[in-house]
């Protein structure tokens, strides 16, 4: 069972990770604000595929262990989560040689809903397959 | 006239001279200076440092430092503490947009130097003593700043550091 979910994620995973570098590089484009020493294409593809990979163990988890409406808490809970770490970017302190700390959070706050919705994006391919 | 050519011509040397070792005592500063602070939570560092730097360690008496940071470029690391930072509740950079030191008094302490002088912050003008080294063309300094004494957010005196230890490193050239 848990190898669909794990396709799933990596699937996920790597839909996050384009999302997120088409994303990064529009933002440096736009902002002229170079952040690339902590948000490369490395660190967005190995964060998104983990992330992607967590939430397919988070799903098996919720599909085994919650009896009644498991997918609509497992939904729920993930998009409350991706909510949430909204705290992360707004709280972090950069490196002093990071120019424009004001502008960090405005790349990374919508790249932390990218796994989520490549998540759900790819739902109705994967819960098909199933029935 | 010719008779007197050489006589005003040593005049105007000698003038001319003892100007040189004037200028001589003006140092630029260079980009790479940095003037970082620590009061735990926040720290961080400002730019924008301006100012005239005349300094001779064989002429103490004629040295004298007239510098100023901007404080709108305080970085902390977090955009929200920056703005928090030069919010009229803090450093109010609107009101006060620089932090200013001028000298009155340099002199010669054990290895190092101290310039006595007025420290303008947050429109409180303090005077202090600011212990700092030349080496190898560069001024390097320390001093603990407590924010109370300048009226910055008295009304939360727990809120972050109080005292600021405040490092400073300014390369200069001629």
């Amino acid at each position: 069972m848990f190898k669909k979910e794990f396709v799933h994620g990596i699937i996920a995973g790597i839909l996050a990770s384009i999302a997120g570098i088409i994303y990064s590089h529009v933002y440096f484009f736009s902002n002229e604000a170079d952040f690339s020493s902590i948000v490369n294409v490395y660190s967005v593809i190995g964060l998104n595929i983990a992330a992607c990979v967590v939430i397919a163990f988070l799903h098996a988890a919720s599909l085994k262990w919650i009896k009644k409406f498991a997918e609509l808490v497992f939904n729920l809970a993930l998009s409350i989560l991706s909510f949430a770490l909204i705290v992360i970017p707004l709280s972090i302190t950069l490196p002093l040689n990071v120019q424009f700390p004001e502008l960090f959070p405005g790349l990374v706050i919508p790249m932390l809903f990218f796994p989520a919705i490549a998540w759900f994006t790819l739902n109705p391919v994967f819960s098909s397959r199933e029935k | 006239m010719k008779k007197h050519f050489y006589a005003i011509a040593s005049i105007v040397i000698l003038f001319a001279s003892a100007f040189t070792a004037i200028q001589s005592m003006d140092w630029k500063i260079s980009d790479n200076y940095s003037v970082k602070f620590d009061g735990g939570d926040p720290s961080g560092e400002f730019k924008g440092l301006k100012g005239t730097i005349s300094f001779d360690p064989g002429n103490l008496k004629d040295s004298k430092f007239a510098v100023s940071i901007d404080v709108a470029s305080i970085n902390t690391g977090n955009g929200m503490k920056n703005t928090h930072a030069k919010s009229a509740m803090w450093l109010d950079a609107e009101k006060f947009p620089l932090i200013s030191f001028t000298s009155k008094e340099i002199s010669k302490v054990g290895s190092g130097y101290e310039a006595k002088g007025t420290l303008d912050m947050h429109g409180v003008q303090k005077e202090i003593t600011l212990p700092f080294t030349f080496d190898g063309n560069v001024f390097t300094g320390n001093i603990s700043v407590n924010r109370m004494d300048y009226n910055i957010n008295t009304a939360e005196p727990n809120h972050g550091g109080q005292v600021m230890k405040v490092d400073i490193n300014v390369p200069v050239s001629k």
